[in-house]
């Protein structure tokens, strides 16, 4: 019998099928001597010490640290990437490091890190590696936390979200031309991971990099807005995040902040309880309220954590509970 | 007769050429990204220096044609 030329990777949604010595779209999986391997397990590129706010997480632990890792590559290409540097790479050209799963849990603990964040690019092209770490990490007392687009299938996606505590997923734009246009993906795959993810428990928050242009019609920002509501609940913090011209984009300008204050209002108007504006300073635009007794819960400036009003996950004032990981 | 065979013979390598042409240009909307040829001795190198893996990945599965893809 013949051996069969072909493997198709089902990890994402792109299923790609490999020949021998071709790589997936995401530049990490190759068809190598017949078998489906990865290039990028316990190999970053990127390790750092990021407060959790950076991911951005704001229902997480708030104040506290993530060991942050990333390796090279990713399964979209989109135009306006603010990593680009590593994601649309191949693992080859990176400045890679070993680090192992193991040793990613001690270095996290030994830095004082209560989570470890998956990040950068995107979890789901160092799967085996994310996953393998995060198990290690459970049993560590560490917690997980993916940065992710969410552009990944249903199988591994729900082996994935039993061992993840939080999760901040991009909604890029709520288009399927656009993802097919500017990230070369597909809307519909992205949705049913963030409501997968959110019914498995994980502490899901919502991300939308707001490109002038491109996805910032009111309109569809209302749209987001009414499908976050109706299929995470009103608790689902959602981040209005301000582009900045990278890659693919640089003819565009920065995201005007009125545009954000006003996506941020639009969120609030609608009946989401915690939306904030991200890589930007306005007022207010990073502080938690209560939607009880609407006082201030966690004050933030930049990365910077102030007061934190929240005890056994209830605001300090009037006892409202506020959906998160708080300890 | 040489001319024709001539003839016949670009022809066939104009075709052929045409074929390639339309086969990858196919394979390329159709994976969009997928598909690039590895450097597999230097992945090896890198490999052997610690810098890369080859490590046995989830959800791979064997098929008989490209026609199994469906990339956006």
């Amino acid at each position: 019998m013949s051996k069969r030329k072909y493997i198709k990777c089902e990890l994402c949604p792109r299923n790609c099928v490999l020949g021998e010595n071709e790589r997936g779209g995401c530049r990490s999986r190759i068809n190598y001597k017949g078998e489906l391997v990865t290039l990028v397990y316990g190999k970053p590129c990127a390790v750092h010490k990021d407060p959790v706010e950076k991911k951005p997480m704001f229902h997480f632990l708030p104040g506290s640290h993530a060991f942050s890792i990333a390796t090279a590559g990713c399964n979209l290409h989109c135009k306006f990437c603010q990593n680009w540097e590593i994601s649309q790479i191949n693992p080859e050209d990176a400045r890679n490091q070993d680090l192992q799963p193991e040793k990613a849990v001690e270095y996290s603990k030994q830095a004082g890190c209560r989570s470890i964040a998956y990040t950068y690019s995107d979890p789901v092209i160092f799967y085996e590696y994310t996953y393998d770490t995060s198990v290690l990490a459970r049993k560590a007392g560490i917690k997980n936390i993916l940065v992710t687009a969410g552009f990944i299938n249903e199988k591994p996606w729900r082996k994935l979200c039993a061992v993840t505590d939080g999760a901040n997923i991009d909604i890029k734009a709520m288009s399927d031309d656009y993802y097919r246009e500017l990230c070369g993906g597909q809307l519909e795959p992205v949705l049913k991971a963030c409501k997968i993810a959110n019914e498995m428990g994980v502490m899901v928050e919502v991300t939308n990099l707001i490109v002038p242009t491109q996805n910032d019609d009111p309109e569809m920002i209302k749209r987001l807005c009414e499908w976050t509501l109706k299929n995470l609940g009103p608790d689902c913090p959602l981040h209005f995040s301000r582009f900045f011209p990278l890659y693919q984009m640089r003819s565009l300008p920065p995201t005007p902040s009125e545009t954000l204050v006003r996506a941020r209002e639009t969120a609030l108007d609608q009946g989401l309880r915690y939306v904030y504006v991200g890589n930007v300073e306005v007022q207010d635009g990073a502080n938690t309220y209560c939607p009880g007794c609407k006082k201030l819960l966690v004050s933030r400036q930049g990365y910077f954590v102030g007061e934190v009003n929240i005890e056994d996950g209830k605001c300090k004032f009037c006892g409202y509970k506020i959906k998160g990981v708080w300890s | 007769m040489k001319d024709n065979l001539k003839f016949a013979g670009i022809a066939a390598a104009t075709l052929a050429l045409i074929a390639a042409l339309v086969i990858s240009g196919q394979r390329k909307e159709t994976l969009s990204g997928a598909g690039a040829k590895v450097d597999v001795k230097r992945v090896e190198k890198l490999v052997s220096e610690g810098r890369l893996t080859l490590k046995p990945a989830e959800f791979g599965k064997p098929v008989d044609s490209l026609e199994d893809g469906d990339t956006p």
